[in-house]
């Protein structure tokens, strides 16, 4: 079973150990009993190196095939460790091969991990090896040997599988990429890790073998096991803002593909173009492109608002490539923009009171009445409602854009004018009227399923002007919710309210005279007392250095936070 | 030892109590009591009118300013029961003293945008509207048609 354990402070999966575990070295072998253990005395003693010896497989626990192992990592840390050696053995011919007599290998040093190319195996063998780790010289300096701990990290890597990314069982085995050489692929699917406490006992993990019978010392474990730490602090106490823009409209549109051309007609040539089209000379000169010659008729509404400012020069209206004899002015942008102006909000008491108790409201034409946040708005420069409108469908997206300087002192959005849209609510604002009757009942069957799943939604495009609905709710002292407006949907948001406001719940402040000598103001600012004059209630005295009776310095503090009348400094 | 009487009208919680010609009453020589605390101490005087008029003591040899609890009187002595004003008495380093303010009376010492309980509203509220500058105009309203193809 996988296990996740931290290592010098990274955190490495344990992957699963197969097989059976040899001790090489009697001398750290099973002991119920921990004694004392001295690499250095042993060293002199037995004039050789101790160590211990562990046969690893490793396998795909996915597929259960054999994966073979081209190289492996021993990580260590220790305060007495100096240098780390190891032996390889491999199994081949059906037989473990015996431990090399010459001294251990010393690895490359590479930043505290020392790469070991496994060699000299057949690729079928690969799979299995064992291993032997020792240490080759203990710091003298660090007498006696029972101080820190050492460990060895073992990953063994393999180059034929890129887990780099994707494999989850990668993800614990981290380690610093400058350490790899280019045939290694490092975070290889198992890692193990054995690690030693400062007796030299191995420890004990769960899934190692029964006849695992280390004592478990206290294991090197990575931050979250241990004690709290510090941290923290480093905070930048800065909070710069940068600006969004103000949302462009498209740059190319339906006039400019001349797929169609659309137009700003008065009652009057409306009426005349309807003329035309069931007269005897439409049915006579059309060329018949399409079976309802109203087709060329895509799209008629009407639009709260003057649109003279898009108006292009008056010319013929064209049926069917057939001349209808009526002049109509065109439109110019199928995209326009519709600013609603700006307006700004002061603080009505300049204390919490105006952002606590405070409910900022704003009813937007064919959307309904939604909450602002009166941090964004209260004391802000400038709030600016916004439509971008689309003339062909009648769909808009309303913008509120503020601008406002922040109590970190920069302005939302950054310096300069910038203003930032805060809010974006979608809708249509065309009432569209049907040709036919079967336009009709198509519309209308659309606009019963876009009614209802209006709610929170624009369902716009049809013969119905549709609008989000929005509840603007206000929360009154007996804490009633209020709905502002409701379901915007149908020929209502073309009856609404068509100028946008803003509505502002105030509490009304209850203040007596001479507050601030009799309760005072919140501070939570440190001050020398000798610089404040009347009532003051501390907080906390940072540093009572008062060469007062213990007593006194008690009823003191007492007074100090009850509330003292400091006098009036020169 | 010396101690002088006062009648001051200052708050108990002034750091500086008003003291000088005009409410000093009387300079008086005492000892104190037997077995009497430095905090909590008990004067004896000879008996004095202007004693009566007195809610407030300063004794130099104990570097200290007292508040009189109590005047007793037997024999023509006078025992002042009194308690220490640490304020006063330690008022000069006090000032030096650096704290976490809770409260000011100074706005300009506070920051009122601090989430306050103290502050009372009523239940009522005040309403009001802004509206923006602009608006929809349907007086205005114009029809869009659409045709297929160029004109």
């Amino acid at each position: 079973m996988a296990k996740m354990m931290s290592f010098l402070g990274q955190k490495i999966m344990i992957g699963e150990l197969v097989g059976d575990i040899c001790y090489y070295n009697t001398a750290l072998s099973y002991q119920s009993t921990p004694t004392y253990f001295d690499p250095f005395k042993y060293m002199q003693d037995n004039g050789g190196y101790p160590g211990t010896d562990h046969e690893y497989r490793f396998y795909d626990p996915s597929t259960e095939d054999n994966d073979p192992v081209f190289s492996i990592t021993i990580l260590y840390a220790s305060d007495t460790l100096v240098r780390v050696g190891y032996k390889f053995r491999s199994y081949t011919g059906g037989a473990w091969q015996p431990w090399p007599v010459t001294e251990p290998l010393i690895p490359a040093w590479d930043d505290g991990y020392l790469h070991a190319d496994i060699t000299n195996i057949t690729e079928e063998d690969r799979w299995r090896f064992g291993l032997w780790i020792t240490y080759v010289s203990v710091a003298s300096e660090y007498q006696p040997y029972n101080v820190g701990d050492w460990g060895f990290a073992l990953f063994h890597e393999n180059m034929y599988r890129d887990f780099a990314t994707g494999d989850p069982q990668v993800d614990g085995a981290e380690f610093n990429d400058s350490l790899t050489p280019p045939h290694y692929i490092p975070g290889s699917y198992q890692t193990i890790y054995q690690m030693f406490d400062h007796l030299g006992y191995q420890m004990n993990f769960p899934g190692f073998g029964e006849e695992w019978m280390g004592t478990l010392m206290t294991p090197i474990d990575g931050p979250e096991d241990d004690d709290s730490s510090p941290a923290g602090g480093g905070g930048q106490y800065e909070f710069p803002s940068w600006g969004i823009g103000i949302s462009e409209l498209p740059s190319i549109n339906i006039i400019d593909s001349g797929i169609a051309t659309m137009w700003t007609p008065s009652p009057a040539q409306v009426k005349n173009l309807m003329h035309f089209l069931w007269s005897d000379d439409f049915f006579d000169n059309i060329i018949k492109l399409v079976a309802d010659p109203l087709e060329n008729i895509i799209q008629f509404g009407v639009v709260p608002f003057d649109l003279s400012s898009w108006a292009g020069t008056a010319k013929e209206v064209k049926i069917g490539n057939v001349g209808s004899g009526v002049t109509m002015t065109p439109l110019t942008e199928q995209y326009i923009s519709y600013d609603m102006g700006s307006l700004s909000i002061r603080e009505a008491w300049g204390n919490c009171l105006d952002y606590n108790n405070t409910k900022v409201s704003v009813f937007v034409p064919y959307v309904g009445t939604f909450d602002l946040t009166p941090d964004e708005v209260m004391n802000c420069d400038r709030v600016n409602l916004r439509y971008n409108i689309d003339l062909f469908s009648g769909d808009f997206i309303a913008e509120i854009y503020v601008k406002k300087r922040m109590p970190s002192g920069r302005y939302l959005g950054g310096d300069g004018d910038n203003e930032v849209p805060m809010y974006h609510k979608s809708g249509n604002l065309m009432t569209k009227f049907p040709l036919t009757g079967a336009n009709y009942g198509r519309v209308y069957t659309s606009i019963l399923s876009g009614a209802a799943n209006a709610i929170g939604q624009a369902a716009g495009g049809n013969f119905l002007g549709a609008a989000e609905a929005a509840a603007g709710a206000v929360l009154n002292a007996n804490s009633v919710p209020v709905e502002r407006s409701g379901q915007y949907t149908g020929v209502s948001a073309a009856l609404g309210a068509t100028a946008p406001y803003l509505i502002l719940t105030q509490p009304v402040q209850v203040k007596p005279g001479k507050y601030g000598k009799m309760e005072g103001y919140p501070s939570f600012i440190t001050y020398q007392l000798g610089t404040l004059e009347g009532f003051t209630k501390v907080l906390s005295v940072i540093d009572n250095k008062v060469s007062a009776t213990d007593p006194e310095k008690e009823e003191l503090e007492r007074l100090l936070h009850e509330g003292v009348i400091l006098p009036e400094r020169d | 030892m010396q101690i002088k009487f006062y009648k001051v009208k200052d708050d108990k919680r002034a750091l500086i109590k008003t003291l000088n010609s005009s409410t000093l009453q009387a300079t008086l020589t005492g000892s104190i009591k037997k077995d009497t605390s430095i905090i909590d101490p008990v004067f004896e005087v000879s008996y004095s009118a202007d004693v009566f008029t007195s809610n407030y003591i300063h004794v130099p040899a104990f570097g200290r300013y007292y508040f009189i609890n109590n005047i007793t009187a037997s024999q023509q002595r006078l025992y002042i029961a009194c308690h220490v004003d640490v304020l006063m008495s330690y008022s000069d380093q006090i000032d030096t003293l650096d704290c976490v303010i809770e409260r000011q009376e100074h706005r300009s010492r506070c920051d009122e945008y601090i989430n306050d309980r103290a502050y009372m509203s009523e239940a009522r509220f005040n309403i009001r509207t802004i509206p923006f500058p602009h608006k929809f105009n349907k007086a205005s309203s114009s029809f869009v048609l659409t045709t297929g193809g160029e004109s």
